[in-house]
């Protein structure tokens, strides 16, 4: 055998063992990509984070006609859950072809997902990676917790859908497994019910009742979690609620033609976000129209910590006369105006005629304030990152550490808006271009043709 | 030439049939029927305790009598509620051909009534307002979804 001849026999060889080789390890070894443009065949990162909390055995089990193509995506979907947690495992029943499963289970209904946690069970009434993540959230917590909500001072509500509405906010309270409790004070004996893992008081516009006050700060005193999202809007006074925790509200309307959107100076986009605070994670910038100005106490008393949340640039000022102009002027106050603040108190509360040396339990309050209450909306609420924004209050306020902000059922519509450039771009291709060269191609086939003909 | 036409008109036949039958299989699944055909002189429903020739206006649901479901390769009949049927519809032909279909269970939601063609495998899913007029004759209350 000649040496170049055995040379090409050992490249053959080798190139045969890399192929075998190659196709071992990746047989041994899956990897995937997901590279559609909004990442469809991917679970969104909150889930992600539910998801690491998963300890222990979980098992989802779906309910659902096993022809169909609801099925074949529910599959496609739990092994996405199995391949971030190996804790979890799935399993889809045809309800009709396995009856003694769905009684065993009490199913009434197609497309029902259990999920099994620690021997509890919570269910989702839809395959999909919302109601499946947030039923696993439900299942991982153990229990529900109870918002509450005040009413009655002209609040807009968690039902309505409208642009001024919160719907959107109502949405993510239940997507993240809390019990929605409406409080109204202002009828009955004011009291805010204990077992409020929190209060928000949503956009008040009419003012509090001493008595109403009075609840809401002995609540609060007593480990509350209270949010109050009030701004420039509101006939009330909301000093009496945010005085204790440090904060003064300054009313207002904050203008800030350096950082605003759509020409309106007033509403306002926020790119100081100075603090470090946990409500602040992932938010890069925030959209709060209508904002009122808040400050700070400067002699905090001890235990007693306010973060500044949100702050408008240098050039924005607090207008105290909004109503006639919005020029800057000696009543008004220069920016830059803090918007949005987080008080944590905590002190240690000692059984009474006891001295500290006694022990005693550390008591924490946290109250959570913005000076607008726009950015709340369903208009506003998926502005930069207000959602954001909203679901690590609510976080910071509940203490859970992982909360779902969105859903991760992206559009697969995705839609080419058909612009005077590319009807133009149409348009000379089909009329012009395509049209062109067959007429072109044409004329070069008879030309040759009548050149050979003559040389003939 | 000539050749080269008959090649030409195979290919496009073949190419014809080709999407002829990827139409057909993309078309919609034909509706499984427990009992074809609608010229049956008498269906009779009869239970453990009871029979009853089923009135000329029900007939119409049960003859022919069509399923939303068939489960070929069916699990043990008393999941079904097959093994000990509530009611058994009798269907007799102009020839004297007769076919009995055993009624079982309703579904898990309620919506479809488990049936089986005596002597086949196959169980059935027929929706459980076909049934519900003609069982009533004998006495059984299909509960409704609820």
């Amino acid at each position: 055998m000649s040496r170049s001849r055995r040379r090409a026999v050992l490249i053959g060889l080798a190139i045969v063992v890399a192929v075998v080789v190659g196709n071992v390890v990746a047989y041994a070894h899956n990897a995937q990509a997901d590279l559609s443009a909004t990442h469809h065949f991917s679970l969104a990162p909150q889930t992600k984070g539910v998801l690491d909390q998963v300890k222990a055995p979980l098992k989802v089990t779906a309910f659902l006609n096993k022809a169909g193509a609801e099925a074949r995506d529910a599959r496609f979907l739990l092994a996405r859950y199995q391949e971030l947690n190996h804790h979890i495992s799935f399993s889809v029943i045809d309800p009709d072809a396995d009856p003694t499963a769905a009684r065993r289970f009490g199913i009434s209904q197609y497309s029902t997902v259990v999920v099994m946690y620690k021997g509890r069970r919570v269910e989702a009434p839809a395959v999909d990676e919302l109601d499946v993540s947030t039923a696993i959230l439900r299942a991982v917590r153990g229990g529900t917790k109870t918002v509450c909500v005040l009413a009655g001072h002209g609040e807009p509500a968690l039902d309505d859908q409208t642009g001024a509405g919160l719907s959107k906010v109502g949405d993510i309270l239940r997507h993240n497994a809390y019990d929605v409790r409406t409080v109204d004070l202002t009828v009955g004996q004011p009291a805010v019910p204990a077992d409020c893992a929190a209060l928000f008081d949503f956009g008040p516009r009419d003012p509090f009742g001493p008595q109403e006050v009075q609840a809401i700060n002995a609540y609060a005193k007593a480990a509350g979690r209270v949010m109050l999202v009030t701004s420039s809007l509101t006939r009330a006074d909301p000093n009496p609620l945010t005085v204790p925790w440090g904060v003064h509200f300054l009313g207002g309307l904050v203008v800030d033609p350096q950082r605003s959107e759509g020409g309106d100076p007033t509403n306002v986009v926020i790119e100081d976000l100075p603090s470090a605070s946990p409500v602040v994670d992932g938010v890069n910038r925030l959209q709060f129209p209508a904002s009122a100005g808040v400050a700070v106490d400067p002699g905090l008393r001890d235990g007693l910590t306010v973060e500044r949340l949100a702050v408008t640039s240098g050039a924005s000022w607090v207008e105290s006369n909004p109503d006639n102009e919005l020029q800057f002027d000696k009543n008004d106050l220069p920016g830059p105006v803090v918007v949005a603040t987080a008080s944590d108190d905590s002190h240690v509360d000692t059984p009474s005629g006891l001295g500290s040396a006694a022990g005693g339990h550390i008591v924490r309050t946290r109250v959570l304030i913005t000076a607008s209450d726009t950015w709340l909306t369903n208009d506003f609420l998926d502005r930069l990152s207000n959602r954001r924004f909203f679901v690590n209050g609510l976080a910071w306020l509940t203490q859970e550490e992982q909360l779902l902000a969105t859903t991760a059922q992206v559009s697969t519509d995705r839609s080419l808006p058909l612009t005077a450039e590319r009807q133009a771009r149409i348009l000379v291709i089909t009329v012009g271009l395509v049209p062109g060269l067959i007429i072109g191609a044409g004329l070069l086939a008879h030309f040759g043709w009548r050149r050979r003909r003559r040389r003939a | 030439m000539n050749k080269t036409y008959r090649a030409a008109t195979l290919a496009v036949g073949l190419l014809l049939a080709a999407c002829g039958g990827s139409s057909h299989s993309g078309s919609a699944p034909k509706v499984p029927e427990v009992v074809a055909g609608s010229n049956w002189p008498g269906i009779s429903v009869s239970t453990a305790t009871a029979s009853a020739e089923v009135p000329v206006d029900a007939r119409r649901n049960l003859a022919p009598l069509l399923a939303t479901r068939v489960f070929n390769r069916p699990a043990p009949l008393a999941e079904y509620g097959l093994d000990h049927p509530q009611a058994t519809l009798g269907y007799r032909g102009p020839g004297g051909q007769t076919v009995d279909v055993d009624v079982g269970a309703l579904n898990f939601d309620r919506h479809f009534v488990y049936v089986q063609r005596r002597g086949q495998p196959a169980v059935y899913l027929v929706p459980a307002d076909t049934l519900r007029a003609t069982l009533a004759v004998v006495g059984i209350d299909l509960k409704p979804p609820e």
